[in-house]
C-alpha cells in the first residue's frame, strides 16, 4: 500500500502531519457517503484536510478535495455557511502527530518519527496532550517472509 | 467397512454439520448493524489487500476446518454453556410493566443508562462554540441525520443513552449515544462517540 498524503494539524503555529481520519468519522456519523473520490494511490480518502487546535478545541480550517466527475469540493460544500472553519465535535479519539527525524518502522507503509505528539480529543475538545518517545524497529518478519526479488525497491 | 471405519466416517460427517452450523452462528453473532459497521469502517477504514491476502485467508480456512473436525465438541459445550447461563441470567420481563422492564434490561445489559425524551436529549445536545463554528441546533453539524433518525421513531418507542466502553488491542474503543428499544431489543441508534 502506498503511504497516504496525511491531513495537517496546526498547534501553537506549528504545522504537524495527522495520522486520524475524523472527517470518515462524520460520514459515517451523518449517515452520508464520502463526496470525494480518491484518484491517487497515495490519497484514497479524495481529500486533504488542515486541521487546527484553537484553544482547546478542534476545527476543521480548510478541506480541498474533489469529486467523481474532478470537481472540486470544499469547506463550505460540506459546510454550507461554514467557510472559515467548523468545530469537530463529532470527533472522539486520539490523533497522532509524528515529530521530529524520521525512523525505521516495522513496515516502510508507516512513517515513524523520533516522537509522537498525542492529542486526546473528546467530542470536539482537546482533553489531553502526551508525547511519546519511539524507538527505530526492526522490519517485521512478515515483510522478510517475501522473497527478496518480490519485495518493492525501497 | 469395519465397526472402526464406520464411527470415523460419521464422526467426520457430524463434524462438516458441525463446521457449517458454527460458521452460521458466528456469522449471526458478529452480526451489526448497518450504521455501526458504517462507524467501525470510518474509523478503521478498509486497506487494499496485501501479498498473497487470497492464500493466507485460505490457509486460515484450512487450518480452522481441519482444527475444527478434532476439536468441535469444546466449542459446542462452550456455546451452549453460554447460552445456559444467558438464559438463567435472563431477567423474567413477560410479568413486569414496560418501564419496569427497561430499567431491568438495563440493568442486565449494562450499557443503557437512562430512558429520556426527544426533548431532554435534544436539550443536553445543544452544542455550543465560542467560534459560531457550530450551528445552534441539537447535534450541531449532525443535526439533518438526527431529524432523519428521529423521524424513524417515535418517543413511544423509548429513547435511551447508552454507552459502551470495552478493551480492544492497546487500547480502548468507546461507543456512546443514543439506542431505540423495542421491547427489549435494540432497534436503531445514533452515534455521538465512537473511537
Amino acid at each position: 500500500m502506498t503511504m497516504q498524503v496525511p491531513d495537517t494539524l496546526e498547534v501553537g503555529g506549528e504545522s504537524l502531519r495527522m495520522h486520524a481520519n475524523p472527517l470518515g468519522a462524520y460520514f459515517a456519523m451523518a449517515g452520508i457517503a464520502s463526496p470525494f473520490y480518491g484518484f491517487l494511490s497515495a490519497n484514497w480518502r479524495g481529500y486533504v484536510g488542515a486541521w487546527a487546535i484553537l484553544g482547546d478545541r478542534l476545527y476543521l480550517a480548510e478541506l480541498r478535495g474533489s469529486d467523481q466527475n474532478e470537481q472540486p469540493i470544499v469547506l463550505k460544500d460540506l459546510f454550507p455557511g461554514y467557510t472559515d472553519r467548523v468545530f469537530v465535535h463529532w470527533f472522539s479519539g486520539e490523533i497522532r502527530c509524528p515529530n521530529g527525524e524520521r525512523i525505521q518502522a516495522a513496515t516502510r507503509h508507516i512513517y515513524r518519527c523520533e516522537k509522537d505528539r498525542v492529542f486526546t480529543v473528546r467530542r470536539g475538545v482537546v482533553t489531553g496532550h502526551r508525547i511519546v518517545h519511539n524507538e527505530p524497529q526492526k522490519p517485521i518478519q512478515q515483510e522478510l517472509d517475501i522473497p527478496k526479488f518480490l519485495r518493492k525497491q525501497q | 467397512m469395519s465397526d472402526f471405519q464406520l464411527y470415523g466416517a460419521a464422526y467426520l460427517a457430524l463434524s462438516f454439520l458441525v463446521s457449517l452450523w458454527l460458521w452460521r452462528y458466528f456469522k449471526k453473532e458478529t452480526k451489526q448493524s448497518p450504521f455501526v459497521l458504517d462507524a467501525m469502517n470510518a474509523l478503521h477504514p478498509p486497506r487494499p489487500p496485501r501479498r498473497f491476502e487470497s492464500v493466507r485467508e485460505a490457509l486460515v480456512m484450512i487450518t480452522a476446518v481441519s482444527a475444527n473436525t478434532v476439536i468441535w465438541p469444546i466449542f459446542v459445550g462452550n456455546i451452549l454453556t453460554r447460552r445456559w447461563l444467558a438464559y438463567k441470567a435472563a431477567p423474567t420481563v413477560e410479568s413486569t410493566p414496560l418501564r419496569e422492564r427497561h430499567e431491568d434490561l438495563a440493568e442486565a445489559r449494562g450499557y443503557l443508562s437512562e430512558r429520556l425524551s426527544v426533548a431532554e436529549i435534544e436539550a443536553r445536545e445543544m452544542i455550543k462554540d465560542p467560534l459560531s463554528a457550530v450551528p445552534s441546533v441539537p447535534f450541531g453539524h449532525l443535526y439533518v441525520a438526527w431529524l432523519a433518525f428521529k423521524s424513524r421513531h417515535v418517543e413511544a418507542d423509548g429513547f435511551w443513552a447508552f454507552s459502551i466502553e470495552r478493551e480492544f488491542g492497546d487500547g480502548n474503543y468507546r461507543l456512546a449515544g443514543y439506542a431505540v428499544l423495542d421491547g427489549t431489543k435494540v432497534i436503531d441508534e445514533f452515534l455521538t462517540e465512537g473511537h
